[in-house]
Order: structure tokens, then C-alpha cells, then sequence
């Protein structure tokens, strides 16, 4: 407390005498002695800080009265008087109370950052059919975990602590999120989530396209339930189509954009049940898409699809030796039982069409003079983008698939459609591998990055999303700029955090799933599956985890990580890119693509 | 006469190699198209504590196990560029669950690999035992080999033309603890070629894509285990000296 002194002074009375006429005044007599002392009177200020009840804006309180037991304190019960003087309401903010505000590099981001968005906001466009091109991005069991733990790493890969690193769609002017569910599923799978977003129908766990009134894996029950996506419509609406993807083109994610089908997994002939010789595997639907969507409606003609580019060459070829790729990996390439080479049957319909294998060949492409293409990498699913030198003749990136396609696929006037899906990262995930999860993850940032390059972002909406989570976390309490892929280290320390058990633990981890593997060096994630599974808690005290070939630790014991069922982000830009904003149903993104592309209209037009 | 005698002589030593000839391309023909059939019995001081069987198929390029007590087998296969693929195949359900060459080349280097899953010993460590004796001809012309490494003690016969075990004990301490027998030889083509034909038509499922189908029963309840310590082989070097299906 601080406290002011003030001493008082004495009075002194004087005393006269008296009586008869005032004859001269007598000699003064002699000074009485001195009257006691008098009280102190003492004075007290106090500071009072911002919110308190009597100065709301902060203030001094000044109590007042008399020192009554004389020690020079102005005790509580002897304030005889108390006022406060308080600071003004401030009207505005300036001067030297918001400097530290002002001058702070989170408050300047914040700010510009809020004259973009008012900027976007001005910007957006209402009107329907604005968008000339439309291209979907679809990060596979790309979760906002999985989004969080690439940004950091393709930070630290940078320099950067990470945090604060933004990747591609991290710049996109409008987000929102997806309520990934299926009809039939809390958890959803690629093939229900994927043919929302194709369709605008939400649909059941593993069946491609068709509504969810299916039975899977009943032939007989697709006839009446298939649905039209997207990529169906632009291309009635004669733009140019296409469809890439890191996993098989016939996976559940490309095939709900072209396919009908009661089971996701009749990726051929040699998938389907004896009884269901009335429906079509889904390659063979890839292959006669064109011929399939005109007989679907009379008087529709359109060209086919101009860019398809994947892995998945097994189910386009005839179970026979001679007709193995130069790059098979395995004695008999295809898995098709009916003889039918699909490869063939594609460039027998498309002459001026090239089908390619390699990167050699995908590379000498000149896609300004290129009708269509036909690109399958690999016999199987292509390789993680960290293990693509592993591949023995080559396979393009997800980038470089993506920058192709659009230089082709632009040639067109009237637009085109183009759905890119990075499929790996599911599978990374699925392995328990969090390092080639997150780098094709990064890669498929890469791959947005590149098509933000090659397009007019007036006549282009993108759209960035997932089909659904994975159980993958992000935990502890690291300190920033902790390796992401490493042990918590706590914030003010250099060592690991133990956990109760004494041992350290890393950062990222999976609900469930196969659990710890120390691979060292191996960038397949697959190689996972050669070891068992392992639930108990391990002593990562001398494991790098940082390898690529470390698998995170699991909870609960499963022979594959499984996905989860929390709502996924949605990122766009171009027109009609704001109506991606709020949560809402997955299916809300075909209605998006519709109307910022016109498609139903364009469709309608030609029938 | 002396120059028919050297003739005939001369004739009978060609004919004789023609025929030895004749007898290692049968073999050899034989050897790399078979199904054998194995009897593995384990004793703890001399009483039998387990009996497993294991099957081992030679179809040319290809080979397989099929370990019985677990009803399951893995079938192996060389590409083009001798890189290995493997398909652990389980009939009961009629499906299988491929492994991409990738997935398994880290294992071993592959030759050294096949030859211990084609062979169940490799020919090099089969050269570190002693040879005791030769009995049989042709085809069935069996080769005894022993091996002493500390306490440890193998027998072993051997088809030399089939390159294919016969029999083996296995004792510790002088005390029998493990023996091979092989119960069933079948070198008839038609026989491997059914064999093969049926399990190319089970259902296969890459192993990347079984977390997008734990709705398939199958799946979910038959891949609970990795596959790289299901050896059926006999490792010399290993004081256990075997590993078989476990």
C-alpha cells in the first residue's frame, strides 16, 4: 500500500485577563506549557487495476482519516473518508495502450487477412454457370489430423517450426466441413462418401453410384438405383472429363465418378458372384463409360472420357502370361477370366488415343496435341509418392498426373471436369504409417498448388476435401516446433516426456491398428502387414521415429487402422466457391459443383 | 572280337550315359512339378508332444505350403524379373490375400529365399553336412546326410534328383526332439497342374485395401498375423533348426 504522511500542527490558546478600566496592559506573564500533541491525519492511495466495481477502466482509491493509535498507518477502521479518481473510457484504439497490439505479427496477419476475406466476400458470385471448369480434389481419409500433421511437416521440411506453415488449400478463400456418415454407417467408407459428392445422394457403405435402396452385393438390386454424377453430366454437357488417382483407377473413390455397382470390390469379372451375369465389372464400365451413358439417355452423344490416369492395369487384362505389361510384378499381370483386354478394346475405340505405362511415356506426351490418354502405372495400386523411386519403370507424381491432364483437358472451350484423388493416404494411414500417410498427403498439396498454376481462377472452381477421417491423433503437449513425426518433447524441455509407464511416446498415434513397427529405411507402408501386430506399450527411448519406416503405436489391436466417422474439411476457390461454407451434409458438394458449373442445365440442354 | 568287344563296350558306356541322362531330365522334370506331403512330429524325451503336416507344391515358377493345422497356405510366385509375389490363400473361405513384390523383397535376398521355401534347406548348408551313404536309383536314389553342431545332432535323407527332403531327425543331446517324414510324393502333373487351378480361382484382396473391407468377415477374422515368421524350412545355423508352421 502506498500511503502519504501529513503532520499537523498544535494550537495553541492563549489566555487573557480581565477586570476594572483597562488600566495598561500588565507584562505578559509566562508561557503556559505545551498542549499535547494532535492527531495525524494520514492519506492513502491504492491502484486499482481494470474490471474493478468502482473504476471499471482502472484508477487510483484515495481513503483518508486520523493515524487514531498512532502507528503512522491509516488502519481499514480508520478511513473516515474514501474517493476514487478513475481513468477515462477509452473511445478508440490508438495510441500507446494498443501498441503491443498494433505491433504484434499474429494481430498484422490477422487484420490483412480480413481485408482479403471482406475482398472474397465482395467477390463472390452468385449467379449459376460461372464456373467454366470444374476440378475435385479428394485426399483420401484425409482428416483434419491428417491435414494439421502435413502442414507441420511440409513446414519443418522447409525450415519452419511448421505450425504456422500453410499448405495450398490452407490458402483457399472459403471452407467449411462434411458430415461424412453413409446411410447405413456411422463410419463411412470412400465408396458411399465419394458417390455423395459424385451424386448428391447419400448411399450405403461400399456400393458405387447407386442409391440406398441397393442391397450389396446384389447384382439384381442395382437396376432402378443408379445414380448420375457430376463428371456423367459435363460430360452430356460436352466438357472435356477426367478422372486421376494415385490408387486403382477402378477403386472405390475414381469408380463412383463413372461406375454403377453393388459392390465396390467388382473391380473385374473375376471379383463378381456367379449370379451376376447381369451386371458389369467396374473396368469394363471405365472402358464402355461412353457407349453406357448414351444408351442411359436417348439422343445423348457424347465423346467419352478424355483423361483417366492410375494404377489398377490387373483388371483390364486377361489372366494370361502374353499379355503381361513389360513392368508386371507379378507372373500373371491381369486377373481377368472373360479374355477381354481392355487396353485393347480402349484403343480400338480411341485410335488417336495413347495409352501409357511408364513415366518415360507419360513424359514424351504432348498434351496440346493429344486427343485423350489412358495412363496405367501400375498393376495394382501406384506407389507411395515416398516410395516411388522404388518403382521399376517409373511412375509419374500426383502432380505431375494432375499438371498433364489439365494442359489436356483445357484445350476444350466449353470446360472441363476433372476429379483428382490422392488414394494413398488411406492406405498409409490404414498401415499404421504416419510418415507415407503425410507425404502423399504434402504431395497432394502439390498436386492442388499445380492445378491453382495452370487454371483462371474466374472460370475454375476447386474444391479440396476428404472422404473421411482416421483415427489418427495428435497428442501430448509438444512444444512448438517439435519434429511432428517425433517424440513429445514438453515445452521448456530438450528431453523426452515419459508417459506413466517411464517410457517416451511419440506425437502422432492411431486409436487402433496394427501398432509399433521399426522399419528403419522402408518407404512401402505395406511392409507393415509382414509383421504382426503389436498392442502392448513400447520403449521408443533409442527408436528414431522419425524413419519413414516407423508405424505408430496403437491402442487397440486391429489387423488394419481403421477410418473414423468425425466431419472432414472442405476447402474451394473460384466461382461459387463460397457456397462451401458451414457443415453440411457431403452430399452438399455435387449441389455446389452443379450450380457454380450450371451442369444440370447445360445436361438438360442437349437431351 | 577285341574291336566288337570294344564296341559293344563302347555302346554300353553310351548308353549308359544316355540313360543316366535320360534319368536326370526325368528327375529334373519331375522335381520342379510335385506335391509332397510331410508328417512333422515333436517329442519332448522321446515322446510325441505335436504332429503337423505341411504340404510343399513345385508348379515351375511357383511354389507353395499349405500348412494343414492352420488351413491356410502361401503360394508363391517369380515374375519376369525374378521378384517374388506371395498370396497366402485360405480354403475354407476360397480367398486370398496378395502381397506386392515390394512387400515382401525386404525379407531375405530373394534367391536365397526360394530356394529355402523351395527346397526347405538351402544347397549350401546342405554342402556343410557329411555325406554318409547312397541307396535307390533313378529318381528315388536317396543320399543320407548327418550334421553335429554342439549338442545339436540332424539327420537327414535326401532325393538327390528331386532335390527334395526325404526324411530328417533332429536330436539334442542325443535325445530325439523333431523329425520330417515324407508320407506322399505325387509327381504327376495333372495332380499339381488341379491343385493350382483351384486356388486361382479363390477370391484375392491386395493386402492394402483389407482396411476398406473389414465388412468381409473373412478379412477381418484370418489376417490377424504378419506372415514373416511362417517358415516351414530348416536353418542349421538356428539352434532351434526348425521352423515350421507355427
Amino acid at each position: 500500500m502506498n500511503s502519504l504522511k501529513y503532520i499537523s500542527l498544535s494550537i495553541l490558546v492563549a489566555l487573557a485577563g480581565c477586570g476594572g478600566d483597562d488600566g495598561k496592559n500588565g507584562t505578559d506573564g509566562a508561557s503556559g506549557s505545551d498542549g499535547a500533541n494532535g492527531i495525524n491525519s494520514l492519506v492513502s492511495q491504492t491502484f486499482l487495476a481494470v474490471g474493478n466495481e468502482n473504476c471499471l477502466n482502472s484508477g487510483v482509491q484515495i481513503d483518508s482519516g486520523l493515524d487514531d493509535n498512532g502507528n503512522n498507518t491509516l488502519d481499514a477502521d480508520e478511513v473516515d473518508a474514501t474517493k476514487y479518481v478513475c481513468s477515462p473510457t477509452l473511445t478508440q484504439v490508438s495510441g500507446e495502450n494498443t501498441t503491443a497490439t498494433l505491433n504484434n505479427t499474429w494481430f498484422e496477419q490477422g487484420r490483412k487477412q480480413i481485408t482479403q476475406a471482406v475482398a472474397n466476400s465482395d467477390s463472390a458470385i452468385n449467379a449459376a454457370g460461372k464456373a467454366k471448369n470444374v476440378i475435385l480434389f479428394v485426399g483420401d481419409g484425409m482428416g483434419i489430423s491428417t491435414v494439421t500433421a502435413a502442414r507441420i511437416l511440409a513446414g519443418q521440411k522447409l525450415g519452419k517450426m511448421g505450425e504456422e506453415h500453410q499448405l495450398s488449400f490452407d490458402r483457399f478463400p472459403f471452407s467449411g466441413f462434411s458430415k461424412t456418415y453413409n446411410v447405413d454407417g456411422q463410419t463411412p467408407d470412400s465408396a458411399g462418401t465419394m458417390t455423395a459428392m459424385s451424386s448428391g445422394v447419400k448411399t450405403d457403405v461400399g456400393v458405387l453410384g447407386v442409391a440406398e435402396n441397393i442391397e450389396r452385393g446384389n447384382c439384381s438390386s442395382v437396376s432402378g438405383n443408379e445414380l448420375v454424377t457430376s463428371l456423367e453430366l459435363a460430360e452430356i454437357a460436352g466438357k472435356s472429363t477426367g478422372i486421376i488417382s494415385s490408387a486403382r483407377i477402378t477403386h472405390a473413390t475414381p469408380a463412383a465418378t463413372y461406375a454403377k455397382s453393388a459392390d465396390r470390390n467388382w473391380e473385374d469379372i473375376s471379383d463378381m458372384p456367379a449370379d451376376s451375369s447381369g451386371c458389369e465389372d467396374i473396368a469394363s464400365q471405365l472402358i464402355n463409360f461412353e457407349a453406357n451413358l448414351e444408351s442411359r439417355y436417348a439422343g445423348v452423344d457424347v465423346d467419352g472420357i478424355e483423361v483417366v490416369m492410375g494404377g489398377g492395369r490387373r483388371h483390364f487384362l486377361p489372366k494370361d502370361a502374353t499379355f503381361n505389361s513389360p513392368d508386371a510384378s507379378s507372373a500373371i499381370e491381369g486377373d481377368r477370366t472373360d479374355g477381354r483386354d481392355l487396353t485393347a478394346e480402349w484403343q480400338a475405340q480411341y485410335p488417336d488415343g495413347k495409352y501409357v505405362i511408364d513415366s518415360s511415356s507419360f513424359n514424351n506426351l504432348n498434351m496440346d496435341a493429344t486427343e485423350r490418354v489412358f495412363g496405367l502405372f501400375n498393376e495394382s495400386h501406384m506407389h507411395y509418392e515416398a516410395d516411388r523411386h522404388n518403382d521399376t519403370s517409373g511412375e509419374p507424381s500426383l502432380s505431375e498426373m494432375t499438371d498433364k491432364a489439365i494442359d489436356l483437358l483445357d484445350n476444350n472451350a466449353k470446360g472441363f471436369f476433372l476429379m483428382v484423388e490422392s488414394g494413398r493416404i488411406d492406405h498409409g494411414h490404414h498401415a499404421g504409417n504416419a510418415y507415407n500417410a503425410l507425404e502423399d498427403a504434402i504431395e497432394f498439396a502439390n498436386a492442388v498448388q499445380a492445378a491453382v498454376d495452370s487454371t483462371d481462377p474466374d472460370e475454375t472452381l476447386i474444391i479440396v476435401t476428404a472422404d473421411h477421417s482416421h483415427v489418427f491423433t495428435i497428442a501430448g503437449y509438444p512444444k512448438r516446433g517439435n519434429p511432428i513425426l517425433g517424440k513429445v518433447v514438453n515445452v521448456g524441455s530438450e528431453e523426452a516426456a515419459l508417459a506413466s509407464d517411464g517410457m517416451p511416446y511419440t506425437t502422432l498415434g492411431y486409436t487402433n491398428g496394427r501398432g509399433f513397427k521399426d522399419l528403419g529405411t522402408e518407404t512401402d507402408a505395406d511392409m507393415g502387414y509382414a509383421h504382426d501386430i503389436v498392442s502392448v506399450r513400447q520403449d521408443l527411448t533409442d527408436v528414431d521415429t522419425n524413419t519413414p519406416g516407423f508405424h505408430q503405436e496403437a491402442l487397440v489391436p486391429k489387423s488394419s487402422e481403421t477410418h473414423a466417422g468425425e466431419d472432414v474439411g472442405v476447402h474451394a476457390m473460384g466461382p461459387g466457391a463460397h457456397l462451401i461454407t458451414g457443415t453440411n451434409e457431403q452430399s452438399l458438394i455435387y449441389h455446389v459443383i452443379n450450380h457454380a458449373a450450371a451442369l444440370e442445365t447445360k445436361a438438360n440442354a442437349k437431351l | 572280337m577285341k574291336l566288337q568287344l570294344s564296341k559293344n563296350l563302347t555302346i554300353v558306356f553310351f548308353l549308359s550315359l544316355i540313360s543316366s541322362d535320360l534319368v536326370a531330365n526325368e528327375c529334373t522334370k519331375k522335381s520342379n512339378n510335385l506335391a509332397a506331403e510331410y508328417e512333422i512330429q515333436h517329442y519332448n524325451k522321446s515322446k510325441k508332444i505335436a504332429q503337423n503336416k505341411l504340404s510343399l507344391y513345385r508348379y515351375n515358377n511357383q511354389l507353395g505350403h499349405f500348412f494343414h493345422n492352420k488351413n491356410y497356405g502361401d503360394w508363391w510366385q517369380k515374375n519376369s524379373k525374378n521378384q517374388l509375389m506371395l498370396v497366402r490363400y485360405f480354403p475354407e473361405y476360397k480367398h486370398g490375400i496378395e502381397y506386392q513384390t515390394d512387400e515382401i523383397s525386404g525379407i531375405e535376398s530373394n534367391q536365397l529365399y526360394w530356394q529355402k521355401k523351395w527346397q526347405l534347406i538351402t544347397s549350401d548348408e546342405l554342402k556343410t553336412m557329411k555325406k554318409l551313404s547312397t541307396e535307390g536309383k533313378g529318381c528315388q536314389q536317396i543320399t543320407s546326410y548327418s550334421f553335429k553342431n554342439h549338442n545339436k545332432q540332424l539327420k537327414l535323407r535326401w532325393l538327390t534328383g528331386l532335390n527334395l527332403l526325404e526324411g530328417l531327425q533332429e536330436f539334442h543331446n542325443d535325445e530325439l526332439i523333431m523329425s520330417w517324414r515324407l508320407d506322399n510324393l505325387n509327381t504327376e502333373l495333372n495332380h499339381v497342374e488341379n491343385y493350382v487351378s483351384s486356388i486361382e480361382r479363390y477370391q484375392t484382396t491386395d493386402y492394402a485395401d483389407i482396411g476398406d473391407n473389414e465388412s468381409i468377415p473373412f478379412l477381418s477374422k484370418m489376417i490377424n498375423q504378419g506372415f514373416s515368421d511362417h517358415k516351414a524350412n530348416i536353418n542349421l545355423a538356428d539352434n532351434q533348426a526348425h521352423h515350421h508352421d507355427h
